[in-house]
């Protein structure tokens, strides 16, 4: 069975038929053991947490309980996905492609043969090859005759379909049948209709004019000017049936504008009814080809600089290169929308379409949020559903699965996102967009604080697709990530991400300078020294988001009306737990001490349910206070870059110390603090130093020599021996920015 | 309760708190991830299995986190923030 298949199974205690989707259900399996896993989880933490206060413990009984429920829940329902699993047995596949289509008129079928004799441009699809259809096709092409009227032409012209009929569950053929045909058809389609050969004979056969009237016609909408045919079948049943074999068929033919002009039900050229498409576009997994193709018919060609369109085997994204001539006909403003969102929808379930889209589109969608916040009289925002469709859409695009399905395209659209949303400013972006900020800034952390804590700006490393990252200015990260705490959303989850970096960063220098200081006499600093203060600067950084957020609340607080201050009340609420755990000495304490904070309908739920126009002084003070704290280490980059490059210029009356380190593979190393020895410059690519032996400033060199010499600055035999770290502290110190000479210079680091 | 540490009170209440949210956020993800996933006499029965177990994980942490808050709260003013602490400051 395909991954995307969908099996219909007769349950083992009666004929009643349950249709599951095995994609789903198995997320659906995984979802409830992450709800057992987060009650148990829970249950320690409550029953750890509330007997020392004395407590009843009984809660965390209960919540055991609950996940063992839940736990035997998700047995339960693997069980019956192992049974439908079991209970599919598809068809073989066809020998090979499909061959010859013919075109259906006005929902009768003109046999093949006559179609190109008879029927004056009657368009023959595709004809690839000499070879006769196979057993698959043939039936899917006898399913299609079923609905569009006439006997089976297997019956009458392909020696091979009798058999194919039997084995496709119609023993003796269905004349004379009680099943009325588009049934039988819908039968057929349903057991079969993801058989590449048999969606391809089904479809072929149907032609896109015949797939437009056979939709409508489940849909009851009338053809042309004709009332609409009575199918007889149950419109959302026949709905999924028809979407996930159209799926199966857009994978193997190339659905291109000649074939989508021809999608409405008047028989029409060049006018693609698209909207047609609604129902089919929710129930399967169609091409991403197709998808891309209806995404830049529906919301027009890349904006900017052309994105990376996905992979393609059959020309997508010629929509958007070249004019086309294709209208997409007229339809109501409600089906437009529903249309609108089943294709985001769908898109959305690409992740090598989604960020390509995203970044195409991320700046208008941005504009629209903020021109619809204005509340102006005339009609220039989005429908809601389209608007919460692109959240989920942005939010999407910046996932992991996103980013590993399509490396370039999920960097683009991180760097176009934050440069789109520090442009634009953010005032009145509304809660559900801002939340869709958080999984790009939660996918990118590692990059982001890289960019925020590094020495020097700019790329390093050419041959990873984020690179590019270094290059957005870390203002914008700054803006993006402020309007992301703004909506208060998930703010725990975006300071933990902070805190994990910084303890993740000072956990590797560790592990990568174990016994460091088994020489004896000392060193001036220890070698972990910048991992520290790089930790501290993400927390920093983050903190500094924190507050501007803070401030942009608490200033829309001021001009607002009561509706609003309840909401930003509690926004700032929210702000100031998160700053309440925020240490910024110690990300470890303060990772431990965050949750991941409220979704955007939990802060609903809390406006509504919980809070009055509540005070926020004591919120601004916790926030002021966290301002005033965040203002350490000016310049602390480039301080520390200044003192590593006299640290070498004078290495000729103090020479440096090496330092002998045990790394991550248990291997001794000793660094000299020379970048020649020490491995960082290993030619003319990587080589940072000019003629006289001095490294050249870092704006001057290529990505990959800068990226050595960020490396060569932050190696032990440079940071150890850095007796200037002293001086940056101290400075600091008499900035008011508190960096302890004792905590970030102690020789156990 | 309210004659013990109120640290400790306040963490329970951190810490119910805390709990609440993540079993939230996953009972959202079951919420996203049941829809459409199988049709029919039985799904509607599990899912309502489904529901009346997720309605009751919710009573119970929020009723546990509305006790942490009332005992919270019949201790007194909140101390000072640790948010104001300074890098490296040792208290």
């Amino acid at each position: 069975m395909s991954p995307a298949a969908a099996a219909v199974v007769r349950s083992p205690g009666g004929p009643h038929r349950v249709l599951i989707d095995p994609v789903r259900l198995r997320g659906l399996v995984g979802a409830v053991r992450a709800v057992a896993q987060a009650l148990r989880a829970g249950a320690r933490t409550l029953i750890e947490a509330i007997s020392p206060a004395g407590g009843s413990t009984a809660p965390g009984e209960q919540l055991v309980r609950l996940g063992a429920a839940f736990d035997a829940e998700a047995t339960h329902l693997a069980r019956r996905l192992a049974a439908a699993e079991r209970a599919d047995v598809p068809l073989p596949p066809a020998r090979g492609p499909a061959v010859v289509t013919a075109e259906v008129v006005g929902f009768r079928y003109v046999p093949l043969a006559a179609a190109a004799a008879t029927v004056a441009g009657a368009p023959v699809v595709a004809e690839r090859d000499g070879a006769r259809p196979g057993a698959g096709w043939s039936a899917g092409r006898d399913a299609a005759v079923l609905l569009v009227g006439g006997a089976p032409v297997a019956a009458r012209t392909s020696p091979a379909a009798p058999t194919a009929g039997r084995r496709l569950g119609a023993p003796g053929g269905t004349a004379g049948r009680a099943a009325p045909a588009p049934q039988e058809a819908l039968r057929l389609l349903a057991t079969h209709g993801e058989d590449p050969g048999f969606a391809a004979g089904f479809y072929d056969t149907l032609g896109p004019t015949g797939l437009a009237r056979l939709i409508a016609g489940i849909a009851g909408q009338p053809v042309g000017h004709r009332p609409a045919p009575s199918l007889g079948v149950d419109r959302r049943a026949a709905e999924a049936v028809l979407g996930r074999s159209f799926a199966a068929y857009s994978r193997i033919r190339p659905l291109d504008e000649e074939w989508l002009g021809r999608l409405n039900t008047r028989g029409r050229r060049g006018t693609a009814d698209t909207v047609l498409l609604t129902p089919l576009l929710a129930a399967g997994r169609v091409s991403v080809a197709l998808l891309d193709r209806l995404a830049r018919l529906a919301f027009g060609a890349a904006t900017g600089a052309p994105a990376p369109g996905p992979a393609d085997h059959s020309g997508a994204g010629a929509v958007g290169r070249r004019p086309t001539a294709l209208a997409t006909a007229p339809s109501g403003a409600a089906a437009r929308t529903a249309y609108e969102v089943a294709l985001l929808d769908a898109i959305r379930a690409e992740p090598t379409l989604v960020c390509a889209v995203a970044a195409r589109h991320v700046r208008e969608v941005l504009t629209v949020a903020e021109i619809g916040a204005l509340g102006l009289p005339v009609a220039v925002r989005l429908a809601d559903a389209t608007q919460d469709a692109w959240c989920r859409l942005v939010a999407a695009a910046g996932e992991p699965a996103a980013r590993a399905a399509d490396p370039r395209g999920s960097a683009d659209f991180a760097a176009r996102l934050a440069r789109a949303v520090d442009a634009a400013g953010g005032a009145g972006l509304p809660p559900q967009l801002r939340a869709a900020f958080v999984p790009v800034l939660h996918t990118y952390r590692d990059e982001i604080y890289d960019a925020a804590t590094a020495i020097a700006p700019g790329r390093t490393d050419p041959a990873d697709p984020a690179d590019g990252l270094r290059e957005v200015p870390v203002g914008a990260w700054r803006s993006l990530l402020r309007e992301c705490l703004r909506g208060g959303a998930l703010a725990g989850l975006l300071a933990r991400d902070a805190a994990a970096y910084g303890v993740d960063l000072e956990r590797q220098q560790a592990d990568r300078t174990r016994g460091w200081n088994s020489a004896p006499g000392g060193y001036p600093a220890s070698p972990r020294t910048l991992s520290y203060l790089r930790a501290a600067r993400a927390q920093v950084f983050l903190a500094g988001a924190l507050v501007d957020a803070a401030d942009a609340v608490v200033r829309e607080h001021a001009e607002q009306g009561a509706a609003f201050r309840r909401r930003q009340g509690l926004i700032l609420d929210l702000l100031g737990t998160v700053a309440t755990a925020i240490d910024l000495a110690d990300p470890a304490g303060t990772f431990a001490r965050l949750g991941v904070g409220v979704t955007v309908d939990g802060i609903d739920t809390l406006v509504r349910t919980r809070y009055r126009d509540v005070s926020a002084t004591g919120a601004r003070e916790v926030l002021t206070a966290l301002r005033e704290a965040s203002r350490g280490l000016p310049q602390w980059a480039a301080g520390y870059e200044t003192s590593a490059r006299l640290l070498w210029a004078r290495r000729g009356t103090d020479p440096l110390r090496p330092v002998a380190v045990i790394e991550n593979d248990g291997r001794r190393r000793v660094y000299s603090g020379d970048p020649r020895a020490d491995g960082f410059i290993t030619g003319p690519a990587t080589d940072f130093l000019d003629a006289a032996g001095s490294p050249r400033a870092a704006s001057t060199l290529t990505p990959t020599q800068r990226g050595a010499y960020l490396a060569w600055l932050a190696s032990p035999g440079l940071v150890a021996n850095n007796d200037r770290l002293t001086i940056l502290a101290a400075l600091a110190v008499a900035g008011e920015t508190r960096v302890p000479p004792d905590l970030a210079l102690r020789p156990s680091g | 309760m309210s004659n013990l540490p109120r640290e400790a009170v306040v963490n329970a209440l951190a810490a119910a708190r805390r709990v609440q949210t993540d079993v939230t956020l996953a009972l959202e993800g079951l919420a996203a991830a049941g829809s459409g996933a199988w049709e029919g006499a039985a799904a509607e029965v599990a899912a309502g299995r489904l529901r009346r177990l997720a309605a009751d994980a919710a009573a119970v942490l929020d009723g546990c986190v509305r006790r942490c808050a009332a005992a919270a709260s019949a201790l007194g003013p909140p101390v000072p923030p640790r948010a104001a602490r300074a890098i490296g400051s040792s208290t």
